[in-house]
C-alpha cells in the first residue's frame, strides 16, 4: 500500500474510532435571588472595616451593587453595644479595632432584616524574622497560648509612591530624585530634605512556598505550585514556639517602590477554613473545576467576618 | 437494627436448618436419666433409658449396639442422651403415643460425575439435574460436577441447561453409588430444541445472581464491532455505566472499584484496554459469566457492590478449533483441541491492535499512538475421574505514546522526547479439582495476579519537573479451597478458606520517583448451607469471615449472609436476602486511561475497611415458557466509604504524599427499585431492564458534612435490547439505552471576594455552590445498531460479518467536563468534552 493510502486510512480509522463532541451549556445564574454579603476581617491592628454588597454581578453597575444604607453594630459577647460603625463609601462601613483575646458580635440591619455573626479575636504571639535572604525567610512565631490557633502566612506587596521636597518660604519645592537633593545639598547645605511617602491603598499578594510538612499546602498539595498564602495549624507547638520557612521568587529586591510586608495571622478556625477554601475555590477553578463549598459565618446571607491577630513585618532588601 | 439484633437475627436464621430437623422435645425425651458410667456400648446406654421407664421401640438390626460411645457433654434428660448416643446412627428420635421410636433412615445411594459437552468434552456450568417426582434437583458447580442422593429404586432424571438439548437419563439405584458423567449435545443448531432460561427457571428454584447468556450477548452491537461480556453485564437493572461508552460498572450505587473481578477466580484490578472502551476479557475465550449484585455467595468477599466471576474455555477435548477475527480495532485469533484426546487439551487466544502497524511515527507526532495485545491460555489434564488439573494464563498489555516537540535554544540541543504510558495485567493459575467422594468436591486454586503501570517521560533535561519514569504495580499471591458437600437431598454444605498476600507500589507524589510500598495479608474462611424446607422454600444461610492485616493493624469482619426463597407456584418465586460484605483494598483510579499515580490503598491504622450492607427484596414470575418478569427492590448502607479529599486530583498529580491525607471517610445509602422484562421466541429475543435508585453520601470532610448525591447516583436506568434471526443467516440487533445525566457541581452565584474588601489587586470572585453534584447534566441516551451475517459451510466452517452503527442516535456522556463563570454575562458556562459520536465498525470472523 501506498504510505500516502496507508495515512488516509489511517485518518480515517482514526477519525472514526476517536472521533467526539464537545456539548456546551449555560446556566444563568443571574436570575438566583440576590442575598447580602458581608466582608470583613476583624483584628487588633487595623481599624475594623466591613464590606455590604449583594451577590450576583450587575452588568448594569458594572460590579456587584454596594450596600449603603445599612446600620452595622458591634457587640460583646453580652450582646452589649460596644459602637456602631460609620458608612463611608461604596460599601463599606468603619469602626474600631479589635481588641486581643475577645469575643464579638455583629449584627446588620439591612431591609427590615437582622443579619448576626460572632467571631473571636485570637492571643497574641509574638512574630520575629530570623532570616531572610533574596529567595527566602524564617519566621519564627512565639504562641505561649494553650489554644489550637490556625495561622496564615503572606507576603503582601503595597506600591507607594515618593514626593521629595523641600520648604523654602513655607512652599514645597518639589524634587524629582534623591540624586537632584544630593547635587541641591552640595549648593545648599543647609537645605532639608522632606518625603511625602503614599500608600496605595491595594495591594498585590506574592507567590509564596514552603516545604514543611506540618501545613496545609504541603500535606494536602493542592493549592496549586505557587500559593498566596500558607496555610498551618499549631497542634505540633502549642503553648511555645516554631519557625517556617518561606520561599519566593527573588521579587524583594525590587523594593524601590514596593513595600514588602510579611503578615501572619493567627485567626478564628471559621475564618481560617474560610481562607483555605477560597484559596482552593481560586486554585481549582484554573483547572475547570468548581466544586469547592465556602462556608462563612453570616447567618442567612453570605460572607465572613472573621477574627484574626494580626502581626506585621515590613521587609527590607 | 441494632449490631445485637442484627447477631441475635442472623443466628436465628442460620440455625433455622437444625431446629427444624429437631425433633418434638416432648415429656417422653425430657425424662431425666442418671448415668453411673460415661462410657459403654449403644446397647448400654438404650438399656440406661429403659430404666428410667421409658419404652424405646426400635430395629436393633439398624442400630450398631456393639459401637463403643462416650459421652462427651453433660446429659440430663433421656433426650440429650439419645441424641448424643445416636449421633452417628442413621435414625431418626420420635416419640409417638407413650413410647420413643428409633426410626430407620431410608439409605441413599448418591449418583455424582461431571456434565460435559457432547463433542468437546468442555465442562458444563449450572446445568440442572433433576427428578422430577421428588422435586430433587441438584446443579452442576463451577467445574461440571453434579450430586444427588436419592432412595432405592428406579428413576428418569432430566438434565437440563440454556443452550443445549435436554437429556432424559434413566437410572437404576439398586447396589452403589453411581458414578456416571452427562454429555449434553449442544442446541444452538436447533432452535426448536433450545431450552431457554425461562423454562429451566422453572426447575430450579434457587437462582442466584445472573448468569450472562454469551451467546446472546455476542449478537449485540458494540463499540467498533468488538464485542464485550462487560456490556452485556451493564444491559443488568442496577449497573449503570454504560452511557459514556465504556466498561465502567457502577452497581447499586457503588464505585467501579467496588466490584470483584475475577478470571478463573483470579482477582483483576483493572479491566481497562484502550481508554477503558474494552475490557481485557476476550470474548472468544470466555465460557461462563456469573453476575453478582446481591444474594452474595458465601464464598465470595472483599468488594461491596458486585462480583463478576468469569470462566475461561477448558480447550476442545477431542477436536481442534480455531478462528481468526479483524475489526476495526484489533485482529485476534485463537485455536483449541486436545493435547491427548480426553485426557488433555489448550485453548489458546491472542487479540492484537493492529492500528499502530500502519504508521507508528505518524500516531506518535499526533499524539495517537496506541496498541494493545493480550495473550490467553489454558491446559487441562484429567489424571484420572476424580483428579483434573488446570492452568489459565493472561498476559496483557497497554500502551500510549506521544511525541512532544520542543524548539532547540541555547540550553537544549534536543528537538523532541517521547513519553510512554503502559500497563497491563499478568494473570495465573493453577487449579486442582478433586472428587473426594460421591458427595464431596473440592477445589484448590493457587493464583498470582499483577497489575502494573507505567509512565515513561524520557523528557530531557531542562523540563525537569517529572522523574525519569514513574510506576505503580499491585501483586496479589493466594491459594484458596473450597468444598462442596451434598450433605443430603435437602441440604448442600460449601465451605473453605484462602489466604492472599498483596503488595502495593504505587508513587508518593508526582514529581519524584518516591514511592510508597504496603504488603498486606488477606485471610478468609466461609461456611454456607442450602437447605430446602419443605417443597415450597428454599434457605441459604452462610458466614464469611475475613480477615486484614496491614502493618501492625488487622482487621476481623464476619459478614452473614441469608437467602430465603418461597416459590408462590410454579411459576412464581420471592425472595428475600441479606448480605454483609467488607472491602479492605479501596483503589482510586483515573476513569480510560490508567496513570501511575491513581493508586489502591489497602485499609490500615488510619483507614477501616469499607462495609456494606445490603437488603434485597424479589418478585420473579415466569409468564409461560417464553417470557420472564423480574421486581426487585434493595437497599444498601455502606459505611467508612471512601472519597478523596477536596481538591485531591490523582489525574494531575495534586494530591498528599500521605495516603491518609488524600482521603476523607464517610458514609453511603443507595436505595431503588429494578425491573426487567425478557422474551424469548426461536427468532426474536427481547429484554428490557429500569432501574429507579437514589444515592447519596455523607462525608464529614466533603460539602461541610452535608448529604450529596454520589457521582453514582443515576436516577432512571433505562435499556432495551433485541435481537432478532431473520432466517438462517441474517441476524439483526438494537439497543436503546437512557440514564439520567451525570451529577456535576456548578455555582449558584458569585459575589465579591475577602481578598477585594482586604485590598487585594487582583482578587478573583467567590462563588457559591449549594452542594456538591448539585446540577444533573441533560440525560444520556443511545441507540446502537447491528447485523450479523453468518454462513455455516457444510465442513463446520462458519463465516460471520458484523456490520453496525454505534451511537446511532446518541447524547452520550462525556469523559471531561469543565466548567467556568463568565463575570460579565453571569453565566456557568459547562463544556463537556470527550462525547463519542457515531461511529460505524465492521468485523470479519472465520471459525474453523
Amino acid at each position: 500500500m501506498h504510505i500516502y493510502s496507508k495515512k488516509n486510512l489511517l485518518a480515517l480509522l482514526i477519525l472514526l474510532s476517536m472521533s467526539s463532541c464537545e456539548k456546551e451549556t449555560n446556566v444563568d445564574i443571574s436570575k438566583n435571588p440576590a442575598k447580602l454579603v458581608v466582608l470583613g476581617e476583624f483584628n487588633q491592628e487595623d481599624d475594623a472595616l466591613i464590606n455590604l454588597s449583594t451577590s450576583v454581578f450587575s452588568t448594569a453597575k458594572g460590579a456587584f451593587p454596594d450596600v449603603e444604607d445599612a446600620q452595622i453594630s458591634l457587640l460583646d459577647k453580652n450582646n452589649t453595644l460596644i459602637e456602631k460603625y460609620t458608612y463611608q463609601s461604596k460599601g463599606n462601613y468603619t469602626g474600631k479595632k479589635a481588641m486581643t483575646g475577645q469575643q464579638y458580635k455583629l449584627a446588620v440591619n439591612y431591609n427590615g432584616e437582622t443579619y448576626q455573626a460572632q467571631t473571636t479575636i485570637p492571643s497574641a504571639f509574638n512574630l520575629n524574622l530570623i532570616e531572610q535572604d533574596a529567595s527566602s525567610l524564617i519566621a519564627e512565631i512565639v504562641d505561649l497560648s494553650l489554644e489550637i490557633n490556625a495561622y496564615t502566612f503572606e507576603i503582601l506587596a503595597k506600591p507607594f509612591t515618593v514626593d521629595r521636597y523641600y520648604l523654602e518660604n513655607g512652599q514645597k519645592i518639589k524634587v524629582n530624585s534623591e540624586a537632584e537633593f544630593t547635587e541641591l545639598l552640595k549648593i545648599k547645605p543647609n537645605l532639608e530634605p522632606k518625603r511625602d511617602t503614599t500608600f496605595n491603598t491595594k495591594f498585590s499578594r506574592i507567590y509564596i512556598e514552603t516545604a514543611d510538612n506540618r501545613t496545609e499546602n504541603v500535606k494536602y498539595n493542592v493549592l496549586k505550585d505557587n500559593s498566596g498564602r500558607i496555610f498551618l495549624t499549631d497542634k505540633t507547638f502549642n503553648g511555645g514556639k516554631t519557625t517556617l520557612e518561606i520561599y519566593y521568587q527573588n521579587l524583594l529586591s525590587n523594593t524601590a517602590n514596593i513595600q514588602y510586608v510579611l503578615v501572619v495571622k493567627s485567626t478564628d478556625p471559621v475564618y481560617f477554613n474560610y481562607l483555605y477554601s477560597s484559596d482552593l475555590q481560586a486554585a481549582k477553578s484554573l483547572a475547570g473545576i468548581t466544586d469547592v463549598p465556602i462556608k462563612g459565618n453570616i447567618v442567612n446571607a453570605l460572607g465572613i467576618w472573621g477574627g484574626a491577630y494580626v502581626k506585621k513585618i515590613i521587609l527590607k532588601n | 437494627m441494632t449490631t445485637g439484633n442484627k447477631i441475635y437475627f442472623f443466628l436465628f436464621l442460620i440455625l433455622v436448618p437444625v431446629f427444624l430437623n429437631a425433633q418434638n422435645r416432648t415429656s417422653l425425651l425430657n425424662t431425666p436419666v442418671k448415668l453411673p458410667v460415661r462410657k459403654g456400648h449403644i446397647s448400654y446406654f438404650l438399656t440406661q433409658v429403659e430404666q428410667t421407664g421409658v419404652l424405646l421401640t426400635y430395629n436393633p438390626d439398624n442400630i450398631r449396639m456393639k459401637r463403643q460411645v462416650s459421652l462427651s457433654g453433660r446429659i440430663k434428660t433421656v433426650g440429650e442422651l439419645l441424641e448424643e448416643v445416636l449421633r452417628a446412627e442413621s435414625v431418626r428420635i420420635k416419640e409417638y403415643e407413650g413410647k420413643i421410636l428409633l426410626i430407620s433412615n431410608p439409605r441413599l445411594i448418591t449418583i455424582s460425575g461431571i456434565i460435559k459437552e457432547q463433542g468437546s468434552g468442555e465442562i458444563i456450568i449450572g446445568a440442572n439435574v433433576t427428578e422430577p417426582e421428588s422435586h430433587s434437583t441438584a446443579t452442576s458447580n463451577g467445574f461440571g460436577f453434579y450430586s444427588i442422593s436419592l432412595e432405592k429404586g428406579t428413576y428418569l432424571l432430566n438434565i437440563t441447561h440454556t443452550g443445549y438439548d435436554p437429556v432424559r437419563m434413566e437410572v437404576d439405584l439398586e447396589n452403589g453409588n453411581i458414578r456416571k458423567d452427562i454429555y449434553m449435545k449442544s442446541g444452538l443448531d436447533l432452535p426448536e430444541l433450545k431450552i431457554t432460561k425461562s423454562t429451566e427457571a422453572q426447575s430450579n428454584l434457587n437462582l442466584r445472581g445472573d448468569h450472562v447468556d454469551l451467546e446472546e450477548a455476542g449478537k449485540l452491537p458494540s463499540f467498533l464491532g468488538e464485542k464485550d461480556v462487560v456490556r452485556a453485564v451493564q444491559l443488568y437493572p442496577g449497573v449503570a455505566g454504560n452511557s459514556g461508552g465504556s466498561v465502567s460498572m457502577f452497581v447499586r450505587g457503588g464505585n467501579a472499584d467496588q466490584n470483584l473481578v475475577t478470571l478463573d477466580d483470579i482477582s483483576i484490578y483493572n479491566i481497562n484496554h484502550f481508554n477503558g472502551m474494552f475490557s481485557i476479557f476476550n470474548p472468544d475465550v470466555l465460557k461462563s459469566v456469573d453476575f453478582y449484585r446481591s444474594d452474595f455467595p458465601s464464598k465470595y468477599g472483599g468488594r461491596l457492590s458486585s462480583v463478576l466471576n468469569i470462566r475461561s474455555r477448558d480447550g476442545n477435548m477431542e477436536k481442534y478449533h480455531g478462528h481468526a477475527t479483524i475489526g476495526l480495532l484489533y485482529a485476534s485469533v485463537g485455536l483449541e483441541g486436545p493435547i491427548v484426546k480426553e485426557k488433555a487439551s489448550f485453548s489458546f487466544n491472542m487479540r492484537r491492535s493492529w492500528l499502530d502497524l500502519l504508521g507508528a511515527k505518524a500516531l506518535e507526532n499526533a499524539g495517537l499512538f496506541y496498541y494493545f495485545s493480550d495473550i490467553n491460555l489454558k491446559l487441562n489434564y484429567i489424571a484420572d475421574p476424580n483428579n483434573r488439573f488446570y492452568i489459565s494464563a493472561y498476559l496483557g498489555s497497554d500502551a500510549y505514546r506521544q511525541k512532544t516537540n520542543l524548539i532547540p535554544d541555547s540550553t537544549n540541543t534536543q528537538k523532541d522526547y517521547r513519553s510512554t504510558l503502559k500497563w497491563g495485567n499478568r494473570l495465573i493459575a493453577f487449579r486442582w479439582n478433586r472428587i473426594l467422594s460421591p458427595r464431596l468436591f473440592k477445589n484448590t486454586t493457587v493464583t498470582f495476579s499483577q497489575y502494573t503501570n507505567s509512565f515513561d517521560s524520557k523528557e530531557p533535561l531542562i523540563i525537569d519537573a517529572l522523574p525519569d519514569k514513574i510506576y505503580s504495580t499491585v501483586k496479589d499471591y493466594g491459594i484458596k479451597s473450597d468444598f462442596n458437600y451434598y450433605l443430603r437431598p435437602d441440604l448442600k454444605l460449601n465451605f473453605g478458606g484462602g489466604v492472599n498476600l498483596n503488595s502495593f507500589i504505587f508513587p508518593a507524589v508526582f514529581t519524584s520517583s518516591e514511592s510508597i510500598k504496603i504488603n498486606t495479608l488477606n485471610f478468609n474462611a466461609y461456611v454456607e448451607d442450602e437447605v430446602k424446607i419443605g417443597d415450597h422454600a428454599e434457605l441459604i444461610a452462610g458466614l464469611h469471615y475475613a480477615g486484614f492485616k496491614s502493618g501492625k493493624t488487622t482487621y476481623h469482619t464476619l459478614q452473614p449472609r441469608i437467602r430465603l426463597s418461597y416459590r408462590l407456584n410454579e411459576n412464581q418465586v420471592l425472595t428475600a436476602s441479606y448480605s454483609k460484605m467488607a472491602q479492605f483494598i479501596h483503589q482510586f483510579t483515573v476513569n480510560g486511561f490508567s496513570f501511575p499515580t491513581e493508586f489502591r490503598i489497602p485499609s490500615g491504622r488510619y483507614i477501616k475497611p469499607e462495609i456494606s450492607e445490603i437488603l434485597n427484596l424479589s418478585y420473579r414470575l415466569q409468564a409461560g415458557k417464553t417470557s420472564s418478569f423480574t421486581i426487585e427492590a434493595y437497599y444498601k448502607e455502606m459505611t467508612n466509604l471512601l472519597a478523596l479529599g477536596s481538591g485531591q486530583d490523582i489525574a494531575n498529580g495534586y494530591f498528599a504524599k500521605k495516603i491518609e491525607d488524600r482521603l476523607v471517610p464517610g458514609k453511603g445509602i443507595s436505595k431503588g427499585i429494578e425491573f426487567s422484562y425478557v422474551q424469548q421466541f426461536n427468532w426474536l429475543r427481547f429484554q428490557m431492564a429500569y432501574t429507579l435508585s437514589k444515592t447519596t453520601g455523607q462525608f464529614k470532610a466533603l460539602n461541610l458534612g452535608e448529604s450529596f448525591p454520589l457521582n453514582q447516583d443515576f436516577r432512571h436506568n433505562f435499556n432495551i435490547a433485541a435481537n432478532a434471526s431473520l432466517g438462517k443467516r441474517l441476524g439483526i440487533s438494537a439497543l436503546w439505552t437512557y440514564t439520567t445525566g451525570q451529577h456535576i457541581t456548578v455555582p449558584q452565584t458569585i459575589h465579591k471576594s475577602l481578598d477585594d474588601v482586604l485590598g487585594n489587586i487582583s482578587a478573583p470572585n467567590t462563588y457559591i455552590i449549594s452542594g456538591l453534584n448539585n446540577y444533573t447534566l441533560s440525560s444520556n441516551y443511545k441507540l446502537d445498531l447491528g447485523l450479523n451475517l453468518t454462513r455455516k459451510f457444510r465442513n463446520g466452517h462458519e463465516r460471520i460479518w458484523s456490520l453496525g452503527m454505534y451511537n446511532a442516535i446518541a447524547n452520550p456522556q462525556s469523559k471531561t467536563v469543565l466548567t467556568s463563570i463568565d463575570n460579565s454575562t453571569t453565566h456557568v458556562y459547562i463544556l463537556e468534552q470527550d462525547k463519542l459520536k457515531l461511529i460505524p465498525y465492521f468485523t470479519f470472523t472465520y471459525k474453523f
